[in-house]
């Protein structure tokens, strides 16, 4: 489900229905719709054949949601399973906010510091599948942002705990050209200052160093909820 | 993976960091290029270069740790360069004003240097 504001939530419960048994174990899910843009509903075939080449399944539901019939045939030939993608949008008359395309949701637990490295091959192959070389020389600004956010979540709001978890999100606007990411954590948050940070850069000791170094390399930043959401975007095509 | 290569005639000890100096291997780095500065102890050596252009993301720790290496040189008095080839490297370097604490030579494959 994506939000006006471009904050996606994966349901609560349900499964992809497996269609070989006659009754399905269905449950009810109610779901808000204030402020709610698209709701996203696929098989286990999409999330299979994302895993099978090494993306995000919301990826893949994006290229197969806007490429032409032909195209999209071609990105899944070689899936081993049916693969049916819907995505209903509900705001008849979305914002430019709601314009905003989900790209890739994933959920790290803070003990996962290590595995930094394979989530950064994931996001590059991820964003590299849906928009082709859209970034230019600047993925590696995104990547840079994404590695130092999500690093400062598990750390700091996760506290490298593996009973705590932080969300990493990235959506596309292509009316904007603009990638935007963001990441929550479940932490105490934290008080920052870009300015102060970069008075201080000249010892270059800080432990905040890495969220002023976001703060440079992207287009637009800024921190929600007592420092515990981070928000940033990147222009495409510059 | 860090390699070193001596010109004693020119009294240039060139470092060379393959790939991206991220959080996960900078200190691994950082140890490897030490244990060159002391294989090397006692060797006359005037100018150190850090070659990093095959670095194509520099993060917040790999920032820290070159900052380190420029301190150690400064310490001992050597004329450091870096060399970098990625415009991304390139802005993590100006932001942190890298490039003012060190000569950094900037030279993006297929354009000319800056």
């Amino acid at each position: 489900m994506v939000r006006s504001g471009s904050a996606i939530s994966a349901a609560t419960h349900g499964s992809p229905p497996l269609g070989w048994f006659d009754v399905l174990d269905a449950e009810d899910l109610v779901v808000p719709l204030a402020d709610l843009n698209w709701i996203y509903l696929a098989t286990d075939g999409l999330s299979d054949f994302a895993a099978q080449i090494g993306i995000d399944s919301l990826c893949l539901a994006y290229r197969l949601l806007t490429d032409s019939p032909g195209v999209a045939d071609d990105l899944v030939a070689g899936a081993p399973d049916d693969i049916l993608v819907m995505r209903l949008e509900v705001d008849s008359q979305p914002s430019q906010k709601g314009s905003f395309q989900p790209l890739i949701y994933e959920v790290y637990h803070g003990d996962e510091v290590d595995r930094i490295d394979d989530f950064q091959a994931v996001w590059r192959r991820s964003l590299q599948f849906a928009l082709g070389d859209g970034l230019g020389s600047r993925l590696y600004d995104f990547l840079v942002c994404c590695r130092e956010a999500v690093i400062n979540a598990m750390v700091h709001g996760c506290d490298c705990s593996g009973g705590k978890a932080c969300t990493f999100q990235v959506l596309f606007s292509p009316v904007l050209n603009c990638v935007r990411v963001r990441v929550d954590d479940p932490g105490k948050g934290h008080r920052f200052d870009p300015k102060e940070r970069l008075e201080q850069l000249p010892n270059l000791d800080g432990q905040h160093l890495g969220l002023a170094l976001i703060e440079n390399l992207c287009d637009r930043f800024s921190i929600e909820n007592n420092g515990c959401s981070l928000i940033f975007e990147l222009s495409t095509g510059s | 993976m860090v390699t070193a290569s001596l010109n004693a005639q020119r009294r240039t000890l060139r470092i060379k960091i393959k790939g991206d100096v991220l959080s996960t291997h900078a200190e691994a780095h950082a140890g490897a290029i030490t244990e060159i500065f002391e294989h090397h102890k006692g060797t006359d050596i005037s100018k150190f270069i850090l070659d990093l252009r095959t670095a194509r993301m520099v993060d917040s720790v790999g920032l820290n740790m070159i900052l380190g290496l420029v301190r150690f040189a400064n310490e001992r008095r050597l004329t450091t360069k870096i060399a970098i080839a990625s415009p991304a490297v390139h802005r993590g370097f100006q932001f942190s004003r890298l490039n003012k604490a060190v000569e950094v030579i900037f030279k993006e494959r297929g354009r000319r240097g800056t």
